[in-house]
C-alpha cells in the first residue's frame, strides 16, 4: 500500500511539476548552434514563483541561472539550436569543476539534457516540451523509432522518464520530425522581467 | 613479465582514475532479488577504498551501514510491498556528512550482484544541506531539521533534489558489483571500465550503450540496455577474467579513526 501511495504521489509531482523528456547526447552541433540577443535578459514563469536569467557565455550559446522563489538557484548551459525553420533549445546542467554534489559523484548520477521546441523569444519566450506521456506511447507503438532508455526518479519509482539515447544526428532527425506533431507538445511561456528595450544588450 | 605490468599499470590507472562503468537501468528485476540477513550491518574497507567511490569522498576511513530496506519497487517490474533484496546504505564520513544509497541484492545464474544508486526520492520531502544528517533523519521517517518544508508542502516542491537540480536534469545512475562473499567479510568487484570500452568498440551491437559526461571534460561509457539485456551481458561475462577488476574486502564494525 505505501508503495502505491509512494507511486502515486510521484505521478502527481510530475504531472504538476511537468516532467520532461531527457537526452543522453546534446541536440546541437557546431553547424546548428545558433545565437538570438532578445534572450539574454531575466524572466519569470507565469505563477512568478521562478525567475530565469540568460547571459552570454561568449561561446554562441548561453548561461542560465534558475532560482525559485523557495530553494536552490541552480546553473545550466543552454544553447539555441536551428534544425530545418524550426527553433530548439538544449539545457544542460552546468556541472564545470564540480567533483560532487550533495555527496554524489558523477559516477551516481549524470547530468542529462533537456530539450525544447522554441515557438517565440519576444515578447514572450513561448517554448514546448515533448510530452513524456505521448512519448510513452509512441515509443510503446513504435520501439524502434529511436534508441531510448529509461531513468529512474528513486527506488520507489515504478516506471521513470523516458531517456532517449540516440546520438546528436539521430535526435536532431527525430525532434525536427515531431515538430509539426501538436499533441506530442505541452507548452509553456516565461515573461521578461523587465522590459524587451532594457533586458537586450 | 612485461605483459604483467602492462596489465598491472592499466589497472592501476583504473582504479586512480576513478573511471566506473555504470548502467542507466537497474540490472534487477523483482524475480532476481535475493536477500542475505548477513550483508546489514555496519562495515569498513580493509584497506585501500579507492576506485570504489560509494559517494564523493567517501573512503577507506568512512562507514557504510546496510539496512533492510521498507519496501521495494523495481523499475522494471511490478509494484510490491517486499522488501526482498532491498536494503540500504548510508555512508558515514569521518566528518560526519553522510550520503544515501539503494543497494539491491540479486542473483543471476547463481552469481551475486549489487546494483546500488542514489536514493533520491520524488515522493519524500524538500530536504536542505543545512543539516548533515539530512538524509538519516529523513529515511527514519522524521522531517529533517533545515528542511525547506513540511508534510503539508504541495507536491511539486517533494522530494530530495541533489544540488536543487531536478530528477529530469541529473540521471541517477547504477553501479554493478560481483560479490565474490558475504561472510566473513564482504568481498567484490567491479566491471573494468578500460575492458568495456575495448569490448564496445569491438562488439557496438553487443548491447546498447551511450557516453555521458563527467566535470572534467571526458566521458564514462553508460549502458543504456533493458535490466533483461543487462542480466544477460553482465552474466555472459562473469567468467572472463578481464572484465572484473579491483577486488576489494570491507570489515564489519565502524573504520578505526
Amino acid at each position: 500500500m505505501r508503495t502505491l501511495l509512494v507511486c502515486a504521489m510521484m505521478l502527481i509531482a510530475c504531472i504538476v511539476s511537468g516532467c520532461v523528456v531527457v537526452t543522453l547526447q546534446p541536440l546541437y552541433t557546431s553547424d546548428t548552434l545558433t545565437f538570438d540577443p532578445a534572450l539574454i535578459g531575466a524572466w519569470q514563469n507565469t505563477e512568478k514563483d521562478t525567475t530565469y536569467t540568460f547571459s552570454d557565455n561568449g561561446e554562441g550559446g548561453y548561461k542560465l541561472s534558475i532560482t525559485p522563489q523557495k530553494g536552490t538557484t541552480t546553473l545550466f548551459a543552454f544553447h539555441l539550436v536551428k534544425l530545418g525553420d524550426r527553433l530548439f533549445a538544449d539545457m544542460y546542467p552546468d556541472i564545470t569543476g564540480r567533483e560532487s554534489l550533495d555527496g554524489y559523484t558523477w559516477w551516481n548520477m549524470a547530468p542529462v539534457h533537456n530539450v525544447f521546441l522554441i515557438k517565440s523569444i519576444r515578447p514572450t519566450l513561448r517554448y514546448k516540451a515533448l510530452s513524456t506521456e505521448w512519448l510513452d506511447e509512441y515509443l510503446a507503438a513504435n520501439p524502434q523509432a529511436i534508441a531510448h532508455g529509461r531513468i529512474d526518479l528513486g527506488p520507489d519509482d515504478e516506471k521513470g522518464l523516458p531517456a532517449l539515447t540516440a546520438d546528436t544526428p539521430e535526435l536532431q532527425a527525430f525532434f525536427l520530425k515531431l515538430a509539426d506533431t501538436p499533441k506530442a507538445w505541452n507548452e509553456a511561456e516565461l515573461v521578461p522581467v523587465a522590459p524587451a528595450s532594457q533586458a537586450a544588450p | 613479465m612485461r605483459t604483467l605490468v602492462v596489465c598491472s599499470l592499466l589497472i592501476a590507472a583504473g582504479i586512480t582514475s576513478g573511471c566506473m562503468a555504470v548502467t542507466l537501468q537497474p540490472l534487477y528485476t523483482a524475480d532476481t532479488l535475493v536477500s542475505e540477513p548477513s550483508l546489514v550491518g555496519t562495515w569498513h574497507f580493509d584497506g585501500d577504498a579507492a576506485g570504489f567511490p560509494f559517494g564523493g569522498g567517501a573512503d577507506s576511513s568512512s562507514a557504510y551501514t546496510i539496512s533492510e530496506s521498507g519496501s521495494c519497487c523495481p523499475s522494471s517490474g511490478p509494484a510490491s510491498d517486499s522488501s526482498t533484496g532491498c536494503y540500504s546504505m548510508l555512508v558515514t564520513r569521518q566528518d560526519g556528512t553522510v550520503t544515501l544509497f539503494s543497494l539491491h541484492l540479486l542473483k543471476l545464474g547463481g552469481y551475486l550482484f549489487a546494483d546500488v544508486c542514489p536514493d533520491v526520492d520524488l515522493g519524500g520531502p524538500v530536504v536542505s544541506q543545512a543539516n548533515p544528517n539530512y538524509q538519516q533523519d529523513y529515511r527514519q521517517g522524521g522531517i529533517p531539521q533545515g528542511s525547506d518544508s513540511d508534510p503539508g508542502t504541495s507536491d511539486s516542491q517533494r522530494g530530495f533534489q541533489p544540488g536543487g537540480y531536478q530528477p529530469w536534469n541529473l540521471a541517477v545512475l547504477h553501479n554493478v558489483y560481483l560479490i565474490e562473499r558475504v561472510e566473513p567479510t564482504l568481498r567484490f568487484k567491479r566491471l573494468n571500465p578500460k575492458w568495456l570500452e575495448a569490448y564496445l568498440a569491438a562488439n557496438p551491437e553487443a548491447i546498447a550503450h551511450s557516453r555521458i559526461d563527467d566535470q572534467h571534460g571526458g566521458s564514462l561509457p553508460v549502458l543504456t540496455g533493458s535490466p533483461a539485456e543487462l542480466q544477460a551481458f553482465f552474466l555472459r561475462h562473469v567468467d572472463t577474467p578481464e572484465a572484473y577488476f579491483g577486488l576489494r574486502e570491507m570489515l564489519p564494525g565502524k573504520p578505526l579513526y
